[in-house]
């Protein structure tokens, strides 16, 4: 009898430990690809893009320290994403 | 009946979550609509006067607190209002305010640009000999004896003075002028010179009508330039504006312009700034002074001919330059 609600609390646990990878896995990514743009030189070369991204991830990583829902955290992930990408594509095209 | 309770279960468990994540959410009213437009529009007039730019940080931080701020409001009323009581400490909208005033004063103490003035008096001595060096400075914070402010045991000087030196050899004195977001390297050489003997009169050479020597003219001049950028300072107009007296002078003159990078950043990426770099003075140049299309070159050599230790501050000033040579 206390059979599915064994199965439904592993089902649960195992959910939020997935979701919780998940963010903490995304949030590795967006600050990897920050370093990056960094060691490429982007903070010469495109300095906006590079503190907007820093930006963006620091108010990510409040949200998802504040509990707040997955897709708060990945709003400002993205953007913190994109300006990594545009900061590092300036340190390819040398066009500032 | 087990099956049918775990269905139940379920599906209050999904009602649940939805309402959770449905709570989140709330529709903004007009006025909180227009207090955080209102903010963008402010960003938007910032960013259309350079702060982009010139704060690059600070605007940053005032775009991402105004994101922040809509997503609070739609996330909690007393958040997003909090801004009408008088505590508004913490509130996501006012911090983006804050940030982009903050901007804006960054990019007013920025057109400041520290200059210092650096004499020597008289500039030539016989051994043995005195001068006097003088300077003063103006935006600055502090003024240091040396080239590099951060060197350990670096001497602050008072923000004008006068100092006496009595060097043995020819020595430049460097000044760096340090102001609140650049410095300025001045420096001021005294030369030591065995005094000219007057030599007697010589006896009459007998006359003989020779043509006229053929001085060549030719003038070279060097503009610094700020990290990353390739706007002309103020600061080296009157070096440009004595190429446009001698370009006056000779209309005829070839100039030839080079610019150069510091050694930060990717390869690519100084070359294209070091012909930025020249390009902006050339255009300088033709809005000075009428100049035929062939009578003007120039070309970027990004960080491949440093004149200076690229580890220093100030190497790194004397690196972000223009060549100009005009015969």
């Amino acid at each position: 009898m206390k059979r599915p609600w064994v199965m439904l609390c592993a089902i649960v646990l195992c959910a939020g430990l997935v979701a919780g990878c998940a963010t903490a896995n995304s949030i590795q990514s967006a600050r990897k690809q920050l370093e990056a743009a960094d060691k490429a030189g982007a903070k010469w070369s495109a300095p906006h893009e590079m503190f907007a991204a820093e930006e963006y991830l620091k108010k990510a990583v409040m949200e998802a320290e504040e509990g707040s829902p997955r897709a708060d955290v990945d709003l400002f992930l993205k953007k913190s994403l994109d300006y990594s990408a545009k900061a590092l594509q300036s340190t390819k095209g040398g066009a500032k | 009946m087990r099956n049918r309770n775990l269905i139940l279960i379920l599906t209050v468990l999904v009602a649940a979550f939805l309402v959770a994540g449905c709570g989140q959410m709330r529709q903004l009213t007009q006025a909180e609509k227009d207090r955080l437009d209102n903010i963008a529009g402010m960003l938007e007039m910032a960013e259309a006067k350079g702060a982009k730019e010139c704060a690059p940080k600070e605007y940053a931080v005032a775009k991402a607190d105004l994101d922040s701020a809509r997503l609070e409001c739609t996330q909690s009323w007393e958040k997003c209002n909090a801004g009408e009581k008088p505590a508004a400490e913490g509130l996501k909208a006012q911090q983006s305010i804050d940030a982009l005033f903050k901007a804006l004063q960054v990019c007013e103490d920025k057109k400041k640009i520290p200059t210092c003035g650096l004499v020597a008096e008289p500039d030539t001595i016989a051994p043995g000999k005195c001068a006097m060096l003088k300077w003063s400075g103006e935006n600055v914070e502090t003024i240091v004896m040396g080239p590099d402010e951060k060197a350990k045991g670096a001497e602050k000087l008072p923000l004008s003075g006068l100092r006496e030196v009595c060097p043995k050899v020819t020595t430049d004195y460097q000044m760096s002028c340090v102001g609140k977001y650049s410095t300025n390297y001045e420096t001021a050489t005294v030369t030591v010179a065995e005094p000219k003997v007057v030599a007697p009169p010589p006896a009459p050479a007998p006359v003989v009508v020779a043509p006229a020597p053929v001085v060549k003219k030719e003038l070279a001049l060097r503009v610094n330039f700020d990290t990353a950028k390739w706007n002309i300072r103020p600061a080296d107009l009157a070096e440009l504006q004595k190429g446009v007296q001698f370009l006056k002078d000779n209309p005829g003159a070839k100039i030839h312009i080079v610019g150069h990078t510091d050694s930060r950043g990717s390869e690519k990426y100084n070359q294209g700034l070091s012909e930025k770099r020249a390009e902006s003075v050339k255009k300088y140049l033709e809005g000075e002074v009428e100049i035929k299309p062939d009578q003007i070159t120039s070309e970027g050599k990004g960080e491949s001919e440093p004149i200076a230790d690229n580890k220093t501050k100030q190497g790194q000033f004397q690196n972000r330059r223009v060549m100009i040579t005009i015969k």
